[in-house]
This record gives C-alpha cells, sequence and structure tokens, in this order.
C-alpha cells in the first residue's frame, strides 16, 4: 500500500513548506521514523521523518521548491508499484488536482504528527468523521477537532456526551463531574497538552516501571559548591541541580545499561549521555536535551541548561532541542518536595526525581543521632530494560559520587 | 372546578354548545333514547328533545352525509359516530364532501360540522373494531383532528371545534370515557392547534397524544427512578399540529421519542419525526425513534393485543436508544 506523502505543517504560524532538500533520492529505501527531508518553515529548517517504509517512488516537490500545506510531496510505495496510479487514486480521494491543495483545509493524517489543530480547519474536517448533528454543532462552536475525540455511539459516532462531560445527562450518570457551585471552565488542549497526555500514558501503560530511592549527605557537595562558585563569575554559577546532571552523566557513563531504550527486537544502548531537563512551562512542561552531558564541565552544563530553559520559556525550542534524551532528570528540590516519584520519559528506560536537601536526623556511625544536609532521590526503571541490582548498582555509584565528588572527577 | 369523567366532560361541552347556539345538534347511532352507546349523550335527549337529539339509521355513510348537508345549510352538527372504525363507512363523506365542499365551492360553503366518537383499540375486539384512523385521515387536506382524553382538554376542544367553521374529526377513546379528571366549569376553552407540555423533563423530549399519554407518564415515572428526566409532550391537535412546542422542546434536550398508537408505516409519528430532522437538525444527538403498533391485524387475544400495542418496555427501550444508554 502505497502511502503519499504531504507537506506537514510544522510550526502554528506555517503557511507553506518549502523543500530545503531531499536526503534521499528517488528510488532510494526509506524507512518510517527515519528523516528524509529537510524542510524550510518560516522559523527554521527541520528534518521530516518518512511517514512509511519502502521505496520513495516519485519526489513531487523539488529541492528549493514550495507548496502550500498538505500538498502532496512524495510518493513512497513498493519498489514495483506505479506511482502515477498512486497517485491518481491520491487526487481522486481528495477530489481534486494536486494544485487545488492550496484551497483545501489541512486535514489531519497520521503521516503528519506535528500538524497542530487549526480552528478554520475544524468545520471543514468534520466532514469524514461520524458524529451527531448536535456534537458537529457543539465541536464548531468550541472549535473541537472531532478527529481528536473517541465516539461513543453506535459504529462510534460521536455524540454529545462525548464532547461535554456536564451536560445533563452525563451529570446524572457521572457524578464526579456533576457541576458544582462554583462552575466548571472547559480548557481545551493545548498539543503540548495532548503530547503530555499521549506520551506519559503510553509510558505508564507499556513500561512496567519500578522505583529505588536512596538519599545522599550532601555535606560535602554542598561545602564545595559553595567555595567554587564564590569564586566564579556570574555567567559560570552552577546550582545543585546542575550538579545532578554532571554527576548522573557520569554515573551513566559507568552504567550504559541505565543508559538504554526498550526496542521491540532489542535493547539500544547508548554510548552518548544526552540528559533530558524537565522544564516547567505555564501551560504543560517540556524536556531539553543537554548533550554529551559527560563530557561537559558542571559550568557549560550550567550554561547549556539555562540557555534551553530560556528558549523553552519563549516557546520556541525546536525539535532537534528536546529530541533524542536518553536519561531524564527531573528535580523538584527547590519547591521543598522532599521525595516522589516520575514517570519514564519514552522511549527511555530511566527517570531521575531528585526532591529538596534538607536537614535530617540519622544514626551516625558510633550510634549517636546527628543532623545531616541530606538529598533524596528516585530511580525510575522500566523493567523490560534495568533489573533492580543494575539500578540499584546505578545509584550506588551516583551515591559515591555524591557524598564524595572527587571521585566522579579522577575515576569516573 | 369539578371531577368530571371523559363522557361527562364531552357531555357538559356538547351541552353548553347546544344551549348557546340552538343551530347545534346531535347526531348518531342510539345517542338518543339509548343515552349513546358509550354513555356520552346521557340525559341529553331529555334536555333538548328529539328534533336536536337525533337517532340516525346503521348507516355511517347515510348520516355523516346528513350532517354535510346540515352544515352546508347553516347548522352545526355533532355526528356520533359508535366508533371510528365505523366511520370508514363514512369516508367518502368526509374525505370528498366534508373535507373539500369549501375548497370546490370556491368559498361558497362552510362545512361546520364535528365528527367525534372513540378510536384505537380497546379491550379485545379484534382486528375490525381496533383501529387507529389518525393517520389516514391527517393525510387530507381540509379536515382539523384532535384527539385526546383528558377530561378537560377535551371539554375545551370540544367547544372549540364546535364552533370551528371547518369539519373537525373528534378522535376520543373507548377504554378511558370513565376516566375522571378536574374540568373547569362553564366557558372553558382550550383553542385548536395548541399543545401542552404534560410533563417536564430535560433528557428525552417523548411526544404522545390520546391514550398513549398515559404511557408515557407511566414510562416517565419509571425512568426517573433511572435518572432519566423525561419531557412529555401532547400535541392535542394533530391538525394543526402545534409544532413549535415540539420544537422548543427538542432543541432544549436533543433526543426525540414518538409515542403513538397506530401502525408505523406512513404514520403521523413519521410527520413529527420528519419536520423535527428538518427544523432541529443541529440539534439533533441521535437520531429519533418511534414506538407505534406492530404491522400486524390487532389480535383478538388478549396477550398478543398487548404486545402489538405499544408497551412500556419498547418505548423505555427506544428511550435509552436515543440516549444511548
Amino acid at each position: 500500500m502505497a502511502t503519499v506523502m504531504e507537506m506537514p505543517k510544522l510550526s502554528d504560524t506555517m503557511a507553506e513548506g518549502s523543500v530545503a532538500r531531499w536526503l534521499k533520492k528517488e528510488g532510494d529505501k526509506v524507512s518510517a521514523g527515519i528523516p528524509v527531508i529537510e524542510i524550510e518553515t518560516d522559523k527554521a529548517t527541520m528534518e521530516y521523518e518518512s511517514p512509511a517504509s519502502g521505496v520513495l517512488l516519485k519526489i513531487l516537490v523539488g529541492d528549493g521548491q514550495k507548496c502550500p500545506l498538505q500538498a502532496p510531496i512524495a510518493i513512497i510505495g513498493k519498489a514495483d508499484e506505479k506511482w502515477e496510479e498512486v497517485f491518481e487514486k491520491y487526487k481522486a480521494k481528495k477530489g481534486g488536482s494536486a494544485a487545488s491543495a492550496k484551497s483545501e483545509a489541512p486535514k489531519a493524517t497520521a503521516s503528519a504528527p506535528a500538524k497542530a489543530a487549526a480552528p478554520q480547519a475544524t468545520s471543514v474536517s468534520q466532514v469524514d468523521v461520524k458524529a451527531s448533528p448536535l456534537a458537529k454543532k457543539i465541536a464548531a462552536d468550541k472549535g473541537i477537532d472531532l478527529k481528536s475525540i473517541q465516539g461513543s455511539g453506535p459504529n462510534g459516532r460521536i455524540v454529545q456526551r462525548d464532547l461535554s462531560q456536564t451536560s445533563s445527562s452525563a451529570a446524572t450518570t457521572s457524578p464526579a463531574f456533576a457541576v458544582a457551585s462554583g462552575g466548571v471552565v472547559k480548557i481545551p488542549h493545548t498539543n503540548m497538552r495532548k503530547t503530555i497526555a499521549r506520551r506519559l500514558a503510553e509510558s505508564v501503560n507499556t513500561a512496567p516501571h519500578f522505583f529505588l530511592s536512596i538519599s545522599f549527605n550532601m555535606a560535602d557537595l554542598l561545602n564545595w559548591r559553595k567555595s567554587a562558585v564564590a569564586k566564579l563569575p556570574e555567567d559560570q554559577k552552577f546550582s545543585v541541580n546542575d550538579l545532578v546532571i554532571f554527576l548522573a552523566a557520569r554515573a551513566l557513563k559507568r552504567h550504559p545499561a541505565v543508559n538504554s531504550s526498550w526496542q521491540d527486537d532489542c535493547v539500544l544502548q547508548y554510548g552518548d549521555v544526552h540528559i533530558s531537563v524537565a522544564v516547567a512551562l505555564p501551560n504543560g512542561l517540556m524536556t531539553p536535551v543537554v548533550r554529551h552531558a559527560d563530557k561537559l564541565t558542571v559550568v557549560q552544563i550550567a550554561q547549556e541548561t539555562k540557555r534551553l530553559v530560556k528558549i523553552a520559556k519563549e516557546g520556541k525550542l525546536q525539535p532537534n532541542d528536546y529530541a533524542g534524551g536518553t536519561f531524564s532528570v527531573s528535580n523538584l528540590g527547590m519547591t521543598g518536595i522532599e521525595d516522589f516519584t516520575a514517570i519514564i520519559n519514552p522511549p527511555q528506560a530511566a527517570i531521575l526525581a531528585v526532591g529538596s536537601t534538607l536537614p535530617t536526623p540519622v544514626v551516625l556511625s558510633n550510634g549517636s543521632v546527628g543532623v545531616e544536609q541530606r538529598m533524596k532521590v528516585t530511580l525510575s526503571c522500566d523493567h523490560r530494560v534495568i533489573d533492580g541490582a543494575v539500578g540499584a548498582e546505578f545509584l550506588k555509584t551516583l551515591k559515591q559520587y555524591f557524598e564524595d565528588p572527587a571521585t566522579a572527577l579522577f575515576l569516573g | 372546578m369539578a371531577i368530571l369523567t371523559l363522557r361527562e366532560a364531552l357531555n357538559q361541552a356538547m351541552s353548553e354548545e347546544m344551549e348557546r347556539d340552538p343551530s347545534v345538534f346531535l347526531m348518531g347511532e342510539e345517542v338518543a333514547e339509548y343515552d349513546g352507546a358509550y354513555k356520552v349523550s346521557k340525559g341529553m335527549l331529555a334536555k333538548f328533545g328529539p328534533m336536536r337529539v337525533v337517532d340516525s339509521p346503521i348507516s355511517e355513510a347515510g348520516f355523516a352525509g346528513l350532517g354535510v348537508g346540515a352544515a352546508m345549510c347553516g347548522l352545526r352538527p355533532i355526528i356520533e359516530m359508535m366508533t371510528w372504525n365505523f366511520a370508514i363507512q363514512a369516508f367518502d363523506q368526509i374525505i370528498n364532501h366534508a373535507a373539500k365542499m369549501l375548497y370546490m365551492s370556491g368559498g361558497q360553503y362552510k362545512v361546520p360540522m364535528v365528527i367525534r366518537g372513540p378510536h384505537g383499540a380497546a379491550h379485545m375486539l379484534s382486528a375490525q373494531h381496533s383501529q387507529c384512523v389518525d393517520h389516514m385521515l391527517v393525510n387530507c387536506p381540509g379536515l382539523k383532528i384532535i384527539s385526546t382524553i383528558d377530561p378537560a382538554d377535551a371539554k375545551g376542544l370540544m367547544k372549540s371545534a364546535i364552533r370551528d367553521d371547518n369539519t373537525v374529526l373528534f378522535l376520543e377513546s373507548e377504554m378511558h370515557y370513565g376516566r375522571s379528571g378536574e374540568v373547569p366549569d362553564g366557558e372553558h376553552i382550550v383553542p385548536i392547534g395548541v399543545g401542552i407540555v404534560k410533563r417536564e423533563g430535560t433528557d428525552v423530549t417523548l411526544v404522545a397524544w390520546n391514550k398513549m399519554v398515559l404511557l408515557a407518564q407511566d414510562v416517565a415515572v419509571e425512568l426517573e427512578k433511572e435518572g432519566i428526566s423525561v419531557e412529555i409532550i401532547d400535541p392535542r391537535t394533530l391538525m394543526p399540529l402545534d409544532e413549535e412546542i415540539i420544537f422548543n422542546s427538542v432543541r432544549k434536550t436533543n433526543r426525540l421519542v414518538v409515542l403513538e398508537e397506530g401502525w408505523g408505516v406512513a404514520s403521523f409519528g413519521c410527520h413529527i419525526v420528519d419536520r423535527v430532522v428538518k427544523e432541529c437538525f443541529d440539534d439533533l444527538d441521535a437520531p429519533p425513534e418511534r414506538v407505534t403498533n406492530l404491522f400486524v391485524p390487532m389480535p383478538y387475544n388478549e396477550r398478543l393485543e398487548h404486545e402489538v400495542m405499544p408497551t412500556a418496555e419498547r418505548t423505555i427501550s427506544a428511550i435509552k436508544a436515543v440516549l444511548y444508554k
């Protein structure tokens, strides 16, 4: 079954696309998920993945050429397929020639994951969705894309209750959504919210999580940081979180089993250490990646993290900034959280949840009770990849680095 | 306000109109000496005399025709059909003459006549005597059609029907002549063509008339226990139909079920669904459902008769279907 690749919408403000260059030639083999083209948007040039595996039969829009969004740009199929026939069928289905694609509102297709639900597309894209007339009216009024809704009526028909949990009839059967006297505010999903929901639900539902917690005596590290930072200029100062990334990256280098990813047919163990850093944003979160964190100095990590956080908060992260992480760090220490568990950021195999450093009563080696500055961390592991002992060994190394930082520098 | 049975309410309406207007008279089989087959005209012969309460021969086509002629000549006849099953004999007079006279005479002859009697199934009267005729008659332009069993509505609508200058068909129900309700005294008028919300609800609109209103009310009480709020609309008049009261309800509930006695093929319920789909299309969350007689001649057997007529069970299923439950 051949696939017609369309010009994807790669940013919310993108109005047309321009092919910077094809990474493959006609006749080349392509694989789903592997970049096949560089597309220039109004903001940047991005690599874009092939929507299907097969042979790149025909390039319709060549290097340097422009075309409207959703216009066909290439045909991918089996080597023996006639691209002309595929294209004719595609045009018939679209109800017009390729040239008319310009007047068509963008249609959601599986091959365009980056597509944003443009409000003006709503009413048009409802056409081939099964929905009751009322559901279509509600969707049009509220700007809901019916394609994103799972219908609960006969044959998957989308009906009123699928769109408004607070309708009178739904309220009688779902008390949890009974309208409170204070009212209910309906916040439409942003693409970021949908992505978070999809990826994290997928993670929890497919990766068997287990959790390992440990606490570190932070006295030496904090003292060292205090004296080191005091000598550094403002643009080189680093935080405890930067140290977490720095030390975790070095521990990962020693425990590559934790720096891995579950695949259907194998476990991929990465030679590079790219650490995804969870950054809270007003409307969600992003995980920009500090690349080669094991090779950076703590000052470089601090600078890179600051840069990424800044562009994340400006909403200007490019896919390249948040793709390709091999391990994640999520730090809620600054908010006073003592310890917590995090959901693994797929396809990674582990994430480190970092809590606050707090004065904590401990039993000292001489049997008396004392107070230490301690920080708790919890490692969430994908048990398909990491067994308990493997995760524990990683944390043991990490503890050694935190409590005796010199070992990380000289023995790591 | 008095508590009257349906037969007493109809009797009161006819008597009050005969007192008010000397051109009104009652004619039909056994309406005079016998006080009416179902005692609707009880005491009227004694009160108004044989010139105004007239026993007719057993010939529906004949006395319906007499009614048409009398009405053309300026009287206001009330023709009682012992049942509407027998009135099928008189359909030529009703459809070809009463309904069309004003039109065919270029407006020269009005036919201000009421034809009334019980219709629909009663109890074990078998195929020929259990017929619901409303959909047959509503298809004929030139007739007004009222269908009700509510004593107060029956009184108010009967008075409107007698005063109307067109032929008005009045459909009652044999099983409910003895059913009583509060009826306003004296000049109580219910206008033709105005429906009523019998029960307010939020989840589904259930349109029912005549004796089906009672079934609708039972079903609504039953479903309330499950948290389903049923709004019952009784149009009371089928022609002209109060469409707005139905549209307004559907726009609120987004769902429609029509519960009608009578067979479902090309029935009056079809017409209601058609109008709602046209006027309230964007308000509908589910295809409307209809509950009707099963499409077979009415059986004599009591249990089969019950099954063929609309049941609470089928009505509840239809309501749940439009609620996707």
